[in-house]
């Protein structure tokens, strides 16, 4: 008897060339009511065991627990096969070869419990979406089954800092990349013609403590490297005035958004954005913040012992934006029939490219006509290039007795084959337009970069888009 | 009602099957639904290959795989069961589909499908060069995808197609 998936397949699917080193994707469609309820768990248990990080598996998983595959549903599978025996002639009779014993695991839990971040969306609910609900009459006899998907908690090869599943505060990791943020905002802040104000970045900063971000605009030290390494002090001003233009854009979007009658806001990975405390909208709206909870809950305690109160109705959403956020944004009172202005900025980079994808779809189903969204791209620049640079500015940071330099480059996924923004977004009843940073810097004359670099495909595009 | 104990429970531990036999004539049922649910002007998937897997079976197979429920004509509830049923393998193989997508586009060069049955990925979707796709199922039900799509020259997509548990019975891995 040949092998089968009853027995000591990994054997024979490594002696074939499969690679239990390499990243796999791995598909149980339409399998498992065929095997016995053990059979399934010793599966899962030889997937698991041969999975390298970065792996991910989906599984159609059902409802065949004898208390749940109702007698209804029973009687129309069997009602469907025996047409197709009796009038087709065919030797077909799924029901008896289906496992329908109850001591099947839950196959969601079985995979969250062995180490595997479980996604997943009920059939009913993916027909629905697609324009292909269950018959209203027929719901009954409509197949009971969850489409799962669940990337590995190991950590991925792409991203060395990263795991599926890691958490931050304010002063490490990711959230790091908040403080830097804010610190280029409040020294922005303090210029004679500032582009922004965000009178709320300074106290931010100071609260976090030291780190890296203690350079940030600091023209001091910025005229100190210019002395040294006149390129580089141009990238550090440059970083400043890209922060600027950016915050320029997209307040300026959310103006226009608020002009436009819009009264919902959703700031998606907020970090230590001010931008519910210090932009004019109008009364009645409401501007939900998503970030990890420990940046929210900094965020909120800093600035309420500074006496600063939104200038709207702030409403913060403690959730990883890699779990299922659209049930905590609903449950903290977002209006899905409501038009909503989005913001992704600065989040993209530090997102897989099949997370991006599975954003922008949960966005679009909450987003009712005339909702707007604001994103800020990923620049597709040279792995060459960004280790030139890094290079450079350790070199530059020892030199000048900068703590403690941050390493971007590890916190963030670098996936040549993510999905372009715009192109997506027109695909799926966005409208959209693109604005390159570099044109907006030359627009707001905060362009320092010589020309042959100011040319480089690293730069971001600011793209807004309107639901149809 | 259905009285539940009047099901038999046909398998047994070590049982194997032929494609029309047993759980592999399952997998024509999805090839068959597959097919006819190409034939929508609004199909969410096309399974080019759904069509020719099938009927290849026999007479029989071809009449459900064809683009017409005639055969279902003066039963209006069985019709519309089995219009729910292809809706139900569409929605499926879409969402399917598209992991497979997201996970090429995020890097992963390796798949294996486990029970693929009559899947026709490795040849329909785009994978990029050097995807390896891994299909585990019994050596006949593999043997009669391959023979079949060999007969009408279709190539898979993906650089490499193996077929790990047919290789001693049915030649070298391709």
């Amino acid at each position: 008897m040949a092998v089968d998936l009853r027995d000591d397949w990994p054997a024979a699917l490594i002696g074939a060339g499969f690679d239990p080193a390499q990243p796999t994707a791995w598909l149980a469609e339409g399998l498992l009511p065929y095997l016995p309820g053990d059979a399934q768990d010793r599966l899962f248990d030889l997937v698991t065991a041969h999975c390298a990080a970065g792996s991910q598996i989906a599984v159609e998983a059902f409802n065949l627990h004898p208390s749940q595959y109702s007698a209804e549903k029973r009687a129309a599978r069997r009602e469907r096969t025996a047409q197709l025996r009796e009038r087709l002639g065919l030797d077909l009779d799924v029901d008896t070869l289906m496992y329908t014993d109850d001591t099947r695991t839950d196959a969601a839990e079985w995979l969250a419990e062995h180490g595997w971040r479980v996604d997943g969306v009920p059939s009913a609910e993916e027909m629905t979406r697609l324009g292909r609900p269950a018959t209203e009459d027929l719901v009954e006899e409509a197949m009971d089954s969850v489409f799962l998907h669940a990337p590995t908690r190991r950590r991925t090869a792409m991203s060395t800092l990263r795991t599926d599943d890691d958490s931050w505060d304010i002063a490490t990791s990711v959230g790091t990349t908040a403080v830097m943020v804010a610190a280029a905002r409040a020294a922005e802040t303090a210029k004679d013609e500032p582009l922004i104000r965000d009178p709320y970045a300074k106290v931010l900063v100071a609260g976090a403590g030291s780190g890296p971000w203690a350079f940030m605009g600091d023209e001091e030290l910025v005229a100190k490297v210019a002395a040294v390494d006149a390129e580089a002090a141009a990238i550090f001003q440059h970083m400043g005035n890209y922060q600027a233009v950016r915050t320029h854009f997209f307040d300026e979007f959310f103006i226009k958004a608020a002009d436009a009658g819009i009264r919902q806001v959703v700031i998606l990975a907020s970090g230590l954005d001010s931008r519910a405390y210090r932009l004019p909208w109008p009364t009645g709206t409401s501007v939900f913040e998503i970030d990890q909870p420990k940046v929210l809950e900094y965020k909120t305690v800093t600035l309420a012992e500074h006496d600063v109160a939104p200038s709207a109705m702030r409403h913060a959403v403690p959730v990883d934006l890699r779990y299922d956020w659209p049930k905590a944004l609903r449950e903290a009172g977002f209006d899905t029939t409501a038009p909503t202005a989005w913001l992704a900025e600065g989040l993209l980079m530090y997102l897989p490219a099949d997370a991006q994808d599975r954003l922008f779809e949960r966005i679009t189903e909450l987003s009712a006509a005339g909702s707007r969204i604001a994103v800020e791209t990923v620049g597709a620049g040279s792995e060459e290039r960004r280790a030139q640079m890094r290079e450079r500015f350790e070199h530059i940071a020892a030199q000048f007795g900068v703590e403690d330099t941050l390493n971007l480059a590890e916190l963030m996924y670098d996936d040549p084959n993510r999905a372009d923004v715009a192109e997506w977004l027109d695909a799926h009843g966005w409208a959209s337009a693109s604005v390159k940073s570099q044109d907006e810097m030359r627009r707001l004359d905060r362009s320092v970069l010589p020309q042959e670099q100011a040319a480089d495909d690293g730069f971001s595009t600011f793209v807004t888009a309107e639901m149809q | 009602m259905t009285d539940l104990s009047e099901v038999r429970l046909v398998r047994t531990d070590g049982d194997s099957w032929d494609i029309t036999e047993s759980v592999g004539a399952t997998a024509l049922g999805v090839a068959g639904r597959a097919s006819r649910g190409n034939a929508r002007p609004d199909a969410l998937i096309r399974d080019d290959y759904a069509y020719l897997l099938t009927a290849s079976a026999g007479p029989a197979w071809a009449q459900m795989a064809s683009g017409d429920d005639e055969w279902l004509s003066d039963d209006e509830h069985a019709r519309r069961l089995h219009e729910m049923a292809r809706n139900y393998q569409a929605v499926r193989t879409h969402y399917f589909d598209g992991y497979f997508n997201a996970a090429v586009r995020a890097g992963i060069r390796q798949v294996v499908i486990l029970a693929a049955g009559l899947d026709s990925r490795a040849y329909r979707l785009d994978w990029p060069a050097g995807t390896a796709v891994f299909e585990i199922d019994q050596p006949k039900v593999l043997g009669y995808k391959t023979s079949t799509l060999d007969a009408h020259g279709a190539v898979p997509k993906a650089r490499r197609v193996r077929w790990p548990l047919t290789c001693a019975t049915t030649g070298p891995p391709r």
